[in-house]
C-alpha cells in the first residue's frame, strides 16, 4: 500500500496530488471501501444499501464527500474517519465512490492537492519504544497504564497526560514515577478522600470540571468508576499530599516490559 | 465442543435458596428493585422488572384482561416520540410500579409515567459521537435495580442513573471503544448485588468479555473473557496469536437461574467472520453457551454449537428457561434460537446436549445436525469463490426475541427465508478495526423469493403448530400473555395480535413505522397496558433494501406506541 502512494504521490514532482480518477486510485479505494465502508450492515457490498445509504447514483463533490467521510455526519451513524484512516485512504476512497456516482465528476475536481490537508506524518518511534506503546494499551492485561492515561487517542484521561508531565524528564526519573508513584504528585492530581453521607469512604481523583455535583474517580477498584453526589450526599472531602496511583507494577509488568514502556513515554515527550 | 462436568454445587445451590427465602419474605412492591424481586418478577405481572420480562426469558405475562375475545377493541391510550428517529428504535422498555424507563438510539434515556405518558426526566449520555462505526448507533434496553437505572453505551461504558431524578450516579469506562472497535448495545442485566454487560466486537479483531460490576458503586467484580489465553483450558482451540482477535462478543442480554445460581450468556462469532485461516481449530467459546457461577465469574460448564464457524452466525441470542419432561424425566433445560436458524435444546445444569432443530427451510450450511450434537455437512466457503449460502448474514432470525407461553406449551420464534453470495477474502488482523474477512451480497433463497414467518413451536421437538407468513423480514421481538395473544409487528409499521393457539390475526394497528424492538405489557392501577417499540432501523433493516428496493422508502422513526381497552364509564 505504502510503496503504491509512493509511486502515485510522486507523479508530480514535489506537489502532492492525487488524481480521483486514476484506475489505481479506484483500486486501492475500492479496497479501503471493502475493508471499512462496505463491512457488515454499513454502506454494502460495492456501495449497495445496508444499513447506510445507497451510494450508488449518485452525484457527488469530492471535497464535500471528503469532508463527510473526514469528519462524519454528526447526530447519525455516520463516524469520522480521520485518525483511523489517513488522509490519502480517504481520499482513495473518494475517488472510488465517485466512480459509482451517475456522472462522472467535473474535470476542475479530480486532481486533488494532498499537501494542503496531509495526514500528520507517523513518528518513528523504536522497535523498543513501539512495543512499550503497545504494553502501555494492551486490552489484554486488566490493570495496565492506559486504564488510568490517555495518549494518542489510547486508554483513559483519569490521570494526567504523560506527554505533558514528564516533559522534560530523563529515562531513569520516568523510571522512578512508575516506581513510587509518591515519589512527585502532577498539579491537579494527588488524590481525594471523599466520606459519604452513609459514610462511606472513597479514593480517588477528583473532577475539576465545573458542575454542581462532586465527581471523583473510585480507586476502589479498575477500571475506575466516576462517581457523582449531591452535595448533601458528602460528608467530607480532603485533598491527600499523595498520588492515587497504584504501585505493585512489577507483578503487572516484566522488568523488559517497564523498560519498554519508559521508552515509548521517552519517546513520546 | 461438548460440555464440561458442572461445578455447581448443591450446597451453593441450598445456600442461595435461602437467602431468598430469607430476603424474598420481606420484598413488596413499592420498595426498590433488588435480587429478590428480580428473581420473583413472574409474581408482579404488573410489572416488567427486567430485559426479558423474568430470568426465564420467556417475554410473557400472566396478565389476561386484554384476550382473545375482546383484543379487537383495544385503543391507542398513549404515544411517546423521543426525537432522535436515526437508527430506529430497538429497546425493551421496562415498567416499575407505575413508571416505564426507555433507552433510545445515541444512549438517552426516558422516563416516563406509565399510566399517562407524561415524561417525568430525561438523560442524555454525553459522548456517541466517540462511538466505533461497525455496530451502529441503537441501544437495546437497560435495567433497573436499586434505585438505579443502567446502560451500556456506544463508547463502551457503563452508567448509572437515578431512578427518581435520571442524575448520573456512576460511569465507567470498560475499555476504550476506538481501541478495542467495541461498544454495548445489548441491556445489562442485574444479578445478584451486580450488573453484568456483555460487548460488541465480534465483527472487530478484538478478544471478547464479559463483565461484572458492583450494582451500587460501580466497582469492577470480574471479567471472563469468552477466549481463554494463554495457559487457560481452550486456549489452544486457537492457532497463533489469533486468540487476541478472535471476536467472541457477548451483545445479547444472558439471564440467570437463582435456583442453580447459575448465569447463562450466549457468545457471538469468531473473527474474522467468513475467513478461518489463521484460526484453525474450535475457536472457545465463541458460539456457545457458557454458565457462570455469578459470584467470580467462574466457568461452570459450556457447550459449543458450532465449532470453528465461517458464516457469522450466533449463539448470542436469548436463552429460554424451561422445566419440563423429557422421555418421562424431568429436565431443567435452556433453549437457544441460534443465528444459522437452528434452535439448541441443553441441559441448563450441565450442558449436555439434548437436541437441535430448525427454524427455516432455506439452509445450506450443514446439512444436519447430528444425535449427538455435531454439524454434518458442513459448507465452509471457499477463500475467493462466490458462495451461495442461506440463510443470510442477518440470520435465519434476527436478534429480536421468541416468546414462551406455558399455557400453550409452545415457543413462538420467526424465521427469515432468505440467502446470500459470500465471497471470502484473505484478511490480517488490525486491533478494534474491522475484521469481516470477505463480503456478502443478500440474495433470494434458490426457485422463489424471500420471505419471513412466525410460527408456534414444540420447543424440545421442533414441531410446528401454525406458521404465518410474511411477505418482509420480521424483525421485532414477540409477546406472549396468558390472555391467549401472542404480539408482533412488521417492517410496514404494523402492529398486530395473533391468537397463540391458531395464529390467526384478530387486532391490528398502524404505527408508521417498521417495528424492530421488544414490545411487553403492564399494568397500573388494574389497567392492562401493552406498549411497543415503532422505529424501523438497524443492520438488517438497511440489508432489506438488497432484497425488497420499495424498503428504501420504509421511514425511520423512535416512537413507543401504548395500548389498552377502552376504559368503562367513557
Amino acid at each position: 500500500m505504502r510503496a503504491l502512494w509512493a509511486l502515485l504521490l510522486g507523479s508530480v514532482c514535489g506537489a502532492q496530488t492525487l488524481d480521483l480518477r486514476a484506475p489505481a486510485v479506484i483500486e486501492q479505494g475500492a479496497a479501503a471501501f471493502a475493508k471499512s465502508c462496505a463491512v457488515g450492515y454499513c454502506h454494502g457490498s460495492e456501495g449497495r444499501s445496508a444499513r447506510g445509504p445507497e451510494l450508488r447514483g449518485r452525484r457527488y463533490e469530492p471535497k464535500a464527500l471528503f469532508g463527510m467521510i473526514h469528519d462524519g455526519l454528526p447526530g447519525t451513524s455516520m463516524p469520522a474517519w480521520k485518525g483511523i484512516l489517513p488522509n490519502e485512504e480517504i481520499w482513495a476512497i473518494t475517488g472510488y465512490i465517485a466512480s459509482l456516482g451517475s456522472a462522472p465528476v467535473a474535470e476542475s475536481q479530480t486532481v486533488v492537492d494532498l499537501s494542503q490537508a496531509a495526514s500528520e506524518p507517523a513518528r518513528r518511534l523504536s522497535a523498543e519504544a513501539r512495543r512499550g506503546r503497545e504494553l502501555f494499551f494492551d486490552l489484554n492485561r486488566q490493570k495496565r497504564c492506559g486504564l488510568c492515561h490517555a495518549l494518542e487517542g489510547r486508554g483513559r484521561a483519569v490521570g494526567p497526560n504523560l506527554a505533558a508531565t514528564l516533559e522534560g524528564r530523563s529515562a531513569a526519573e520516568i523510571r522512578r514515577a512508575i516506581d513510587d508513584p509518591h515519589a512527585s504528585i502532577a498539579f491537579g492530581y494527588a488524590e481525594t478522600e471523599l466520606v459519604t453521607a452513609d459514610g462511606e469512604t472513597i479514593v480517588g481523583v477528583r473532577t475539576e470540571e465545573p458542575t454542581d455535583v462532586v465527581r471523583i474517580y473510585d480507586f476502589g477498584a479498575l477500571p475506575p468508576p466516576l462517581r457523582s453526589f449531591a452535595p448533601e450526599q458528602v460528608r467530607r472531602v480532603r485533598r491527600l499530599e499523595r498520588s492515587p496511583m497504584p504501585g505493585g507494577w512489577t507483578a503487572v509488568y516484566s522488568e523488559d516490559e517497564i523498560a519498554a514502556i519508559v521508552a515509548y513515554l521517552d519517546a513520546e515527550n | 465442543m461438548g460440555a464440561e462436568g458442572s461445578q455447581y454445587t448443591v450446597g451453593r445451590m441450598l445456600r442461595t435458596l435461602l437467602l431468598l427465602l430469607l430476603i424474598g419474605a420481606m420484598a413488596a412492591p413499592g420498595q426498590e428493585v433488588n435480587a429478590e424481586r428480580l428473581a420473583r418478577a413472574e409474581a408482579e405481572p404488573h410489572n416488567w422488572l427486567t430485559y426479558y420480562g423474568t430470568y426465564k426469558a420467556w417475554r410473557y405475562s400472566e396478565l389476561s384482561q386484554i384476550h382473545a375475545g375482546n383484543v379487537g377493541e383495544l385503543t391507542a391510550a398513549w404515544a411517546f416520540e423521543s426525537g432522535f428517529p436515526d437508527g430506529g428504535l430497538q429497546a425493551t422498555p421496562l415498567v416499575v410500579d407505575g413508571v416505564m424507563v426507555i433507552s433510545t438510539a445515541s444512549n438517552h434515556i426516558f422516563a416516563l409515567d406509565a399510566a399517562t405518558g407524561r415524561r417525568l426526566w430525561r438523560y442524555d449520555y454525553a459522548a456517541v459521537q466517540e462511538s466505533p462505526a461497525t455496530y451502529g448507533n441503537w441501544n437495546r434496553g437497560v435495567a433497573i435495580a436499586y434505585g438505579l437505572v443502567y446502560m451500556g453505551t456506544l463508547d463502551n461504558h457503563l452508567v448509572a442513573v437515578d431512578l427518581e431524578t435520571g442524575r448520573e450516579v456512576w460511569n465507567v469506562e470498560i475499555e476504550n471503544s476506538k481501541q478495542c472497535g467495541c461498544d454495548i448495545t445489548g441491556a445489562p442485566l442485574v444479578v445478584k448485588d451486580m450488573v453484568v454487560t456483555g460487548v460488541t466486537g465480534g465483527d472487530s479483531a478484538h478478544r471478547g468479555y464479559l463483565n461484572a460490576f458492583d450494582a451500587k458503586t460501580g466497582r469492577h467484580r470480574w471479567r471472563f473473557w469468552t477466549i481463554p489465553g494463554p495457559g487457560e483450558p481452550g486456549h489452544e482451540s486457537w492457532k497463533g496469536e489469533s486468540w487476541k482477535y478472535g471476536g467472541g462478543s457477548t451483545w445479547i442480554t444472558g439471564t440467570y437461574d437463582p435456583e442453580l445460581d447459575l448465569l447463562y450468556w450466549g457468545v457471538g462469532n469468531p473473527a474474522a467472520d467468513f475467513y478461518g485461516g489463521g484460526r484453525e481449530g474450535d475457536n472457545l467459546y465463541t458460539e456457545s453457551i457458557i454458565a457462570l457461577d455469578p459470584d467470580d465469574g467462574k466457568l461452570a460448564w459450556h457447550y459449543q454449537e458450532i465449532p470453528y464457524d465461517v458464516w457469522d452466525y450466533d449463539s448470542a441470542y436469548e436463552i429460554v428457561l424451561l422445566d419440563t419432561e423429557i422421555g418421562g424425566k424431568p429436565r431443567k433445560i435452556l433453549v437457544n434460537p441460534n443465528k444459522s436458524g437452528y434452535v439448541w435444546v441443553l441441559d441448563r445444569t450441565n450442558g449436555e446436549f439434548l437436541g437441535a432443530w430448525n427454524l427455516v427451510e432455506n439452509s445450506n450450511w450443514v446439512e444436519r445436525i447430528g444425535e449427538n450434537g455435531e454439524l454434518i455437512g458442513r459448507n465452509e466457503p471457499p477463500l475467493g469463490e462466490p458462495t451461495f449460502l442461506c440463510p443470510a448474514i442477518g440470520g435465519g432470525r434476527s436478534w429480536n426475541h421468541g416468546a414462551y407461553s406455558p399455557k400453550t406449551g409452545w415457543f413462538y420464534s420467526t424465521g427469515l427465508e432468505w440467502c446470500q453470495t459470500v465471497t471470502v477474502k484473505q484478511e490480517e488482523p488490525q486491533p478494534g478495526m474491522a475484521f469481516f474477512g470477505g463480503e456478502f451480497q443478500m440474495a433470494h433463497p434458490r426457485g422463489g423469493k424471500a420471505f419471513s414467518h412466525l410460527s408456534a413451536y414444540d420447543p424440545v421437538t421442533g414441531k410446528r403448530h401454525w406458521q404465518y407468513k410474511h411477505e418482509y423480514p420480521l424483525l421485532a421481538s414477540q409477546l406472549a400473555t396468558a390472555g391467549g395473544l401472542l404480539f408482533a409487528g412488521d417492517a410496514t409499521g404494523r402492529f398486530f395480535a395473533l391468537d397463540a393457539e391458531t395464529g390467526k390475526e384478530l387486532w391490528e394497528f398502524r404505527t408508521g413505522s417498521g417495528h424492530r424492538g421488544s414490545a411487553i405489557t403492564y399494568s397500573v392501577n388494574g389497567r392492562q397496558y401493552v406498549a411497543t417499540p415503532s422505529g424501523w432501523g438497524s443492520a438488517l433493516a438497511g440489508l432489506t433494501t438488497q432484497l425488497w428496493p420499495e424498503a428504501a422508502d420504509f421511514p425511520t422513526g423512535s416512537s413507543l406506541f401504548v395500548f389498552a381497552l377502552p376504559e368503562a364509564g367513557r
